[in-house]
């Protein structure tokens, strides 16, 4: 609400006057010298402490880690468990990483960077950056709008024409983001990369940006109007099963499932109306999405009905992992970590002593995780005598 | 006492003339002036002025000063925190407690009432984000009534607050309420008082709430200051402990009551004279220079004591006391004023350290070596012609003159060749190891907390409580990011700022950083529900705006010019902020911007940088200038290569040996410790100058160096035994200060008189001998010292 209630002000500041706009923007920038510094083309600092980054992104594959996060930090974890930084052609900070093999590996972040290593992340290009996702989506928002228009023009009634002028306006207010975007530069995020396969990929992004590419990254298409998003909702976290089934989780409860490799989607009916913030699949293939106020569901069904698993928080959870024992472990703010029994749906709260909000979670041994959050890279042993503490 | 025609073949000069003629007027000038000037010292209020502890020259300081109101909500403020023994805080009757002293400290004058947070203010709030956005309210609940159920409600409050670690304790046994201060009342426009700040904390909140089950705890600058003047205070009486054992002293040494009180008045009457003087010329005393009564006092003592010695030697060869007194100041007067000159250019020569308290230092140690030269010897040998001395005095003297001391005896071995290889080998093998150990030595402040109080000081031992159970540290190194008006919250100054404070966080001794930046990505993930997938610099200004529109005051100044960013530091080593300040010049020559400029500093941490720079800088140059002095004044005198070599060879190895014994103690040059080697050669020096003129006369008269050095020794031996031993009494009794810095300087102060004693009494004839000092032609007789 709080974000939409700025979006609001900030259109409602410019309405509908792109030169007005321009005018302001020119005000707080002109007369001042450029520093020179800018984040999304400036090479990531190499630092001695890159371990406490901001880290916000983890993904696992083959026993290889992989973690993103502020100041274009990228760590990959070696074989005696020490963390090494990449170097990164940019310092934007990176919102996620996805592993697509031994050799490919796929990072994404803020201002509308993609990065790709071939090397198994020794070497790391930049395959996208905000400016080239402008020159995209600004076309693309142009050309909905015609179609819009046309179908307004066409509209069998009032009333479908009323609906039609109504996504029209909202457009509207994408295409004045975007218009902004020109003249500050791009500040569009990707909030998440994830690839089914070597070719077929999807880049999620605020407002409601999506894109997919076919061909391993060289090419990527917006397909934002294919899911029904007319309010241009945040796309937080793509879930992928084993049947390369995707559920897509976002922003106000907003879920979508495409079955075609993101040819066609559907959305589906949330059990909740806050925001989800990430999912996963279990051992049994059931699909676990989470997100704003401690809120926990499972679907058996990928999607179309939920069960509410109670939790004994209210703080957000972010982000979750399946343990060797097949419970599956949730981390949150305040440094929350609900373990629960997939079984009973009982849950298990623990805190990590930092109170800092943690972003993902993976198993190092019995009763021993691996975190990353505000504060970088954590570890965690679940007291001997454990028992829940209220969050 | 055959050689004292020498002295008494010199000629009445005016000054004895002027003297001697109008004792009476002098007498009464002395009273009056004594009564006017102890009216003046009596008002006298020691003072612990922030600035005048700082560098206030130094490019730090003055860019502190350019911005220190936008900073002062950073600096100025103290903390109280009240801690439960039993149980936690949420507790009906702690919380009672915690309210009352939020309320009472509201009251105790200085306090910037507005600014006061603890959980029980209302300006400490909790929020969080829900489905339909943020939702908040005080922490403290509208409906508390100390229920069990407002107590559970109040406990669920603190912990979605995010003061845990701040305004609760991380183990939630204490609470603290932060405290800003005005250093200037806004009604009155006053300048707080600390010290009596820091009692009404003491009778007001800590004994009044402090119980068996609550402890009180409280840190702060004001309350350091407020401390630093309590301890200061307590030093007065050292003062009274080192006049009685000074007493005692005078006595043994003279058996005479008489001229031992007379020493003692004309000394404390110097005392008082600057003091006096010190008030009349409006500069105040501080925790540094209230070392200077104490050495004006054993100056004083000691060149009386030379006064007496000499006043005692003319009755025993029979002249009247009006007589005796005449030829003792006329066989001292020229020996005195050098010997206090060369004091009084030692002190001068600390001048070339910016730093107003040792400046003040300086001017009053000079101003106090003045008044010697008018009490100890004037008016001395005016009240020894009235008093006299006793007989019992006398025939001491006359008893012990047929045989030196066995101890003196024992140092004139050292003119024999055997005697003086040794002592010299032994000399330059401490030496060596002296000046090895003394590269350990560290610039600046090596302990924690406030590095000015003891360890072990309640101050100290309540800021240890802090660090332990809060999260901060208290090693505060402010950079000032300065960008043109209106400016300093834009995209491109903050993008930079934001990795400025990634750099330094990266840096070795740096813990975390705090600045707008933090709040502006806080403030983003907060806009986007908490979603840490927002957690950066947004480049969009509006959305950048809205992300700060929650940001506490003090993070950047009125109109946006400026945004400070704290580093909070592990520690304050030398080695540490050196780093701190290398590792912001070098960001700045990798990112250069025409638009932002990465100021240099303020918080404590960030003064004692730039003290650490100015004191590094005038080490060096003090050190040359107090030789350089030194040096000059011997060759004037003695117009003897070899005289300057015998006299300051034993005054340097004193400053290695002093240099070691600092490293071993883990003592830093510092504000406190930089002077007393300035002082400790100052005064060192004497001891050489005395001995060396009494062996030059011998000499001169074709005595043997082994004759000579005896002659010395029966003349002045015990006269330089006294003195040293009055110094270091008189700077001795500083090792049992309250304060930190002030035992160091009594510490080091009395090893360096000691040593530059024994220097003198050891060294001076052993390489005399070794440099083949001998008999020669008697043609500097004119400098009839």
């Amino acid at each position: 609400m709080r974000r939409k209630a700025i979006a609001s002000a900030l259109f409602s500041a410019c309405l509908c006057s792109v030169a007005l706009t321009s005018a302001v923007f020119a005000e707080s920038t002109t007369g001042t010298v450029s520093s020179g510094y800018d984040p999304m083309t400036t090479p990531a600092p190499m630092v001695a402490n890159a371990e406490r980054a901001a880290l916000i992104g983890l993904d696992e594959l083959n026993g290889k880690r992989v973690a993103v996060g502020s100041f274009g930090t990228l760590l990959i974890q070696n074989n005696d468990g020490e963390w090494q930084q990449a170097e990164i052609p940019t310092s934007v900070l990176l919102t996620s990483v996805d592993q697509v093999s031994d050799s490919i590996i796929w990072a994404a972040g803020h201002e509308g960077i993609m990065l790709q290593s071939t090397d198994g992340g020794v070497s790391w290009q930049r395959r996208m950056d905000g400016h080239q996702l402008l020159a995209m989506e600004y076309p693309y928002l142009e050309q909905r709008a015609q179609m819009l228009e046309n179908a307004i023009d066409n509209a069998e009634d009032e009333y479908e024409a009323e609906e039609l002028s109504f996504a029209l306006d909202e457009l509207g207010f994408l295409m004045q983001g975007a218009e902004i975007q020109f003249e500050v530069g791009p500040t569009k995020p990707f909030l998440d990369i994830r690839f089914l396969n070597e070719n077929i990929g999807f880049a999620l992004a605020a407002y409601g940006t999506l894109l997919r590419t076919e061909n391993g990254g060289d090419d990527w298409e917006i397909i934002s109007h294919r899911i029904e998003n007319p309010m241009g909702y945040h796309l937080n976290r793509l879930v992928v099963n084993d049947n390369n089934e995707v559920v897509l989780v976002g922003e106000y409860g907003l879920l979508a499932r495409s079955t075609d490799l993101g040819e066609n989607w559907e959305t589906l009916e949330s059990p909740y109306d806050g925001s989800w913030f990430g999912g996963l699949v279990d051992n049994n293939g059931r699909l676990w999405v989470y997100g704003l106020r401690g809120n926990v569901f499972v679907s058996n069904d990928f999607g179309d009905s939920f069960e509410h698993v109670q939790t004994p928080t209210r703080y957000n959870l972010n982000n979750g992992t399946v343990l060797e024992n097949g419970h599956v472990a949730i981390v949150g703010h305040s440094g929350v970590i609900v373990v629960v029994n997939p079984a009973t749906y009982e849950s298990v709260l623990y805190t990590h002593e930092s109170s800092t909000p943690l972003t993902a979670i993976r198993q190092l041994g019995q009763n021993h995780f691996l975190l990353t959050g505000r504060s970088g890279v954590l570890e965690f042993h679940v007291p001997v005598a454990a028992s829940g503490t209220e969050g | 006492m055959n050689n004292n025609q020498l002295n008494e073949s010199g000629t009445e000069s005016l000054m004895e003339r002027a003297l001697f003629g109008a004792r009476k007027v002098w007498v009464v000038v002395f009273v009056a002036l004594t009564a006017f000037l102890l009216y003046h010292a009596a008002q006298v209020r020691p003072d612990a002025s922030f600035t005048k502890m700082i560098p206030t020259n130094h490019e730090f300081v003055q860019n502190y000063f350019n911005y220190n109101e936008d900073l002062a909500s950073l600096g100025n403020a103290i903390r109280v925190s009240v801690e439960t023994t039993e149980g936690t805080i949420f507790d009906a009757d702690y919380q009672e407690i915690l309210r009352q002293v939020t309320d009472e400290l509201n009251y105790i004058a200085g306090v910037n009432r507005s600014g006061i947070r603890s959980i029980w203010t209302p300006n400490v709030r909790w929020s969080e984000v829900t489905e339909e956005g943020f939702v908040g309210g005080p922490v403290i609940p509208d409906s508390y009534d100390a229920s069990v159920e407002s107590i559970e409600q109040l406990r669920q409050n603190v912990l979605r607050s995010g003061e845990v670690g701040n305004l609760v304790a991380n183990n939630f046994r204490s609470a603290l309420i932060y405290v800003p201060l005005n250093e200037i009342d806004p009604e009155t426009g006053e300048q707080l008082d600390y010290h009596q700040f820091s009692q009404r904390l003491e009778a007001n909140i800590r004994d009044k709430y402090g119980s068996d089950t609550i402890n009180i705890q409280i840190v702060g600058f004001a309350k350091v200051v407020g401390d630093l003047i309590d301890g200061a205070l307590q030093v007065g009486l050292f003062f009274l402990t080192a006049m009685v054992i000074t007493f005692g002293m005078l006595y043994l040494y003279s058996r005479c009551v008489r001229s031992s009180f007379v020493v003692l008045l004309c000394s404390v009457i110097a005392v008082i004279w600057q003091l006096g003087i010190i008030k009349l010329i409006g500069s105040g005393i501080n925790p540094y220079s209230m070392l200077v009564p104490f050495l004006v006092f054993a100056i004083g003592v000691s060149h009386g004591v030379q006064i007496i010695n000499a006043v005692m030697a003319y009755r025993v060869d029979g002249h009247d006391k009006l007589k005796a007194s005449r030829l003792a100041f006329r066989s001292l007067y020229i020996a005195g004023l050098t010997a206090l000159a060369s004091d009084a250019i030692g002190f001068t020569t600390l001048m070339v350290i910016d730093i107003q308290v040792i400046k003040e230092l300086a001017i009053a140690a000079s101003i106090g070596v003045a008044v010697i030269v008018l009490t100890n010897l004037g008016l001395l040998p005016i009240l020894t012609s009235y008093f006299g001395v006793s007989r019992r005095g006398v025939e001491y003297l006359q008893a012990s003159q047929k045989e030196a001391h066995p101890l003196l005896k024992f140092f004139e071995n050292f003119t024999k060749p055997f005697w003086a290889r040794t002592a010299v080998a032994v000399a330059v093998v401490m030496a060596v190891f002296g000046l090895w150990q003394g590269q350990k030595l560290q610039i600046g402040d090596l302990d924690s907390g406030a590095p000015e109080l003891r360890a072990d000081s309640r101050y100290n031992l309540d800021n240890a409580f802090m660090v332990q159970n809060y999260s901060a540290s208290t090693d505060i190194f402010v950079v000032m990011a300065e960008t043109p008006p209106g400016e300093c919250i834009a995209w491109e100054n903050m993008v930079l700022m934001d990795r400025f404070q990634w750099h330094m966080e990266n840096v070795p001794g740096v813990q975390t950083t705090r600045s707008i930046t933090y709040v502006s990505k806080l403030g983003m993930a907060g806009i986007n529900e908490g979603n840490l997938k927002w957690y950066n610099i947004n480049r969009d200004n509006f959305v950048l705006n809205a992300s700060i529109s929650q940001a506490p005051s003090g993070l950047m100044n009125r109109d946006c010019s400026m945004a400070p960013i704290i580093i909070y530091l592990n520690d304050h080593k030398a080695d540490t902020l050196n780093r701190v300040v290398d590792e912001v010049r070098s960001f700045a020559a990798e990112f250069p911007s025409d638009n932002i400029d990465f100021l240099l500093a303020a918080g404590n941490s960030g003064f004692e940088a730039a003290t650490n720079k100015v004191i590094e800088h005038a080490q060096l140059e003090m050190l040359i200038w107090v030789y350089g002095v030194v040096i000059a004044l011997c060759l004037i005198t003695f117009r003897s290569v070899r005289t300057v070599i015998c006299i300051v060879l034993p005054l340097m190895f004193t400053t290695v040996m002093s240099q070691a014994l600092m490293a071993s103690l883990d003592i830093g040059i510092k504000v406190a410790t930089l002077p007393v080697i300035a002082l400790g050669v100052g005064i060192g020096v004497d001891y050489g100058i005395y001995i060396y003129s009494k062996m030059r006369e011998a000499l001169a008269q074709q005595m043997s160096l082994a004759e000579s050095y005896a002659f010395a020794l029966s003349k002045t031996g015990k006269a330089v035994g006294f003195t040293g031993l009055t110094l270091a009494i008189g700077v001795a009794t500083w090792i049992w200060s309250p304060i930190k810095f002030q035992a160091d300087m009594g510490l080091l102060l009395t090893f360096m008189f000691i040593w530059n004693m024994l220097g003198a009494l050891i060294l001076i004839p052993a390489l005399a001998r070794l440099l083949k000092v001998g008999p020669k032609q008697a043609t500097t007789k004119s400098l009839s010292l």
